[in-house]
């Protein structure tokens, strides 16, 4: 039964395969209206300046002028942008792949095994509502350098992680479960070919949610201090020189960062799912 | 009562109530918010001089302190317009002016104040090339001071920037190797982690400026009674502790509020001086060279260290606060 038959079936539409051509104007739509926001945006910010009209409220200009100058000339402790890039996303990568190590097996057992997460909850769920950032004076004086990070973005990035795992378990349809018993499939093979795939979603879910929460804590720790590198930490020096356009800069790298990386986890999504059809209503 | 008593009361009765607006301005105190930073009653001596004998309060001052982690973290409020005065380091106050603050310099307050504490191992500054010392930010004086030492001794160490607070546990752990921070946190540090000591216990340049008072500049060209009122307290505060040291001692303990802080503060005092009201202009002009090299400030608004002095710093309240206390001896 194709998709169309299923569709007749349900009563619902189904979105039609789009030819190629009209594909690239989509894409080129979709590109031109970003533009457009993006610019929108730099004016509104560029007319903001002239009604502050403060030294510590820089333009746009001052902005790029200081991200050129960081890109070509590093910073005043004499680190590039790069290698403070670099050290953000080695701590990010560590501590969230970690996070999904450790959250997605977890997840995966309490959800299967539910009397497990009963009996463990009240132990576990009090530590999800712990900020990562409060955490920080502790591994301050129990741990040193990257893996108090690891520590610290492993923290912010397991609990959504392992709730969207968790969670999405029981969201398997047992219809799936029954008709791969019914031929004779073992424990291991259903999870693996039945429970996994269809908790997959969730668990990218969880791991978009995971990397914005990753991001927050990675620039909070490094701004508490203990290293020299990371852009929480270039951040911090330029706020104590008071140069607020370099601060922006910061604050725009970490944002097109988590963006890009946001963007190749849902393109992971959709190369995954593509078996998930669209629909609408 | 008699028609002329009834007049004569209700007379006194209206003198009364004409009197009592001069009676409450003649009371009226000014509120000043002061900035500093945490752990630095020793080296703001005089200020805690200043209110704990009610130096301030014969100017009709009231002062409101706000602390914070260091002196950039402090000038960041200023600039909001959160702090009327501020102590803080000449580092700071150089970057801020430099990025278009504006206050005025009424007082130096500390010499010296660069203490530099190391490990047990390390037992020379030779020993610390290579390794991390830990300063309280990029943006402090005592970082700058770091970068003279380094120059000093011919060494190259790793700046690490923290909370004053959390660079006890760094050096303890040994995650850094040596802090330079202010008094009285040194005296901490060298008492609280086994073996640490005092490597430089003196900056490099001998009685080299440290840290300053400022008043915003609209204090000091709109209410001026007020900020020579400022001024006056402190001065008296400093020449408090010239005269009574030991009394002096125990109020800055008294302050600190901590366990062992007479023992802390009798360890920090060698390394600071608080009671010189002038900036020492070697030390100050050195500091600025250092700061111009590693590109800390620029010359984009402050065109030298000379624009700098003309600008920001102004003595007038304290000659004037000087001549006013001439045969002037502290009490204890």
């Amino acid at each position: 039964m194709g998709a169309e038959e299923v569709a007749d079936v349900l009563g619902v539409a189904t979105a039609a395969p789009v030819p190629r051509e009209a594909g690239r104007r989509r894409s080129l739509r979709v590109l031109l209206h970003n533009a457009a926001a993006a610019l929108a945006v730099l004016a509104a910010w560029q007319a903001a300046t002239f009604i502050v009209h403060s030294v510590f409220f820089p333009s746009p200009w001052q902005v790029a002028r200081a991200f050129v100058d960081l890109a070509l000339n590093g910073d005043v402790a004499g680190h590039t942008l790069l290698t403070h890039m670099a050290w953000s996303m080695a701590r990010l990568a560590a501590g969230f792949l970690m996070g999904v190590v450790l959250g997605v097996p977890l997840g995966l057992l309490m959800g299967l095994y539910r009397p497990l997460y009963a009996g463990t909850r009240a132990a576990l769920e009090p530590f999800r509502f712990i900020p990562p950032i409060a955490w920080i004076p502790l591994t301050i004086v129990l741990l040193s350098g990257f893996p108090r990070y690891v520590f610290l973005i492993w923290l912010g990035a397991f609990f959504p992680i392992f709730v969207a795992t968790l969670v999405g378990v029981p969201r398997v349809e047992p219809i799936h479960k029954n008709v791969a018993k019914v031929h004779g499939a073992g424990r291991w093979y259903i999870l693996r070919k039945v429970v996994v795939p269809s908790v997959l979603p969730d668990i990218l879910g969880g791991m978009r949610v995971g990397m914005g929460t990753a991001w927050m804590t990675i620039v909070a720790a490094e701004m508490s201090g203990g290293e020299t590198t990371g852009l929480g930490r270039m951040m911090v020096n330029y706020a104590e020189l008071i140069r607020i356009p370099e601060i922006v800069v910061g604050m725009i790298l970490i944002g097109v960062l988590g963006f890009a990386m946001n963007e190749l986890l849902l393109r992971i999504e959709r190369r995954l799912f593509r078996w998930r059809w669209e629909v609408t209503l | 009562m008699t028609l002329m008593t009834r007049w004569m009361v209700a007379l006194l009765m209206v003198l009364m109530v004409l009197a009592l607006p001069v009676v409450a301005s003649a009371q009226k105190m000014t509120t000043l918010r002061v900035g500093d930073q945490i752990g630095s009653e020793l080296d703001y001596g005089p200020y805690w001089i200043a209110v704990e004998k009610g130096y301030f309060k014969e100017e009709g001052i009231t002062t409101v302190r706000k602390t914070y982690p260091n002196g950039p973290a402090t000038l960041l409020d200023y600039n909001k317009g959160e702090l009327d005065a501020v102590m803080a380091g000449l580092g700071p106050f150089l970057q801020a002016a430099s990025q278009g603050s504006d206050y005025v310099i009424v007082s130096s307050i500390t010499k010296g104040n660069a203490p530099l504490v190391a490990r047990p191992e390390i037992k020379a500054a030779k020993d610390l090339n290579g390794k991390r010392v830990g300063t309280p930010g990029l943006g402090t004086i005592h970082d700058t001071m770091l970068t003279l030492y380094e120059r000093e001794h011919g060494i190259k160490v790793e700046h690490v920037s923290a909370k004053i607070t959390d660079l006890v546990a760094m050096l303890e752990k040994g995650e850094v190797q040596g802090v330079l921070c202010w008094e009285t946190v040194a005296a901490t540090t060298v008492r609280a982690v086994k073996g640490a000591h005092y490597l430089a216990p003196l900056p490099v340049i001998p009685g080299a400026e440290s840290l300053e008072v400022i008043i915003s500049r609209k204090i000091a060209q709109g209410q001026p009674e007020v900020a020579l009122g400022f001024t006056r307290a402190l001065l008296k505060g400093m020449r408090y502790i010239d005269k009574h040291e030991d009394a002096a001692l125990a109020i800055i303990a008294k302050a600190m509020n901590v366990p062992d802080a007479i023992e802390l503060a009798r360890l920090a005092k060698n390394q600071v001086k608080v009671t010189d009201p002038y900036m020492e202009p070697k030390s100050s002009q050195i500091i600025y060279q250092s700061l111009l090299e590693t590109k800390k400030i620029t010359t984009e608004r402050v065109k030298g260290y000379d624009d700098f002095t003309q600008r920001f710093v102004d003595y007038s309240f304290l000659k004037k606060a000087e001549e006013s206390l001439k045969g002037w001896e502290p009490k204890k």
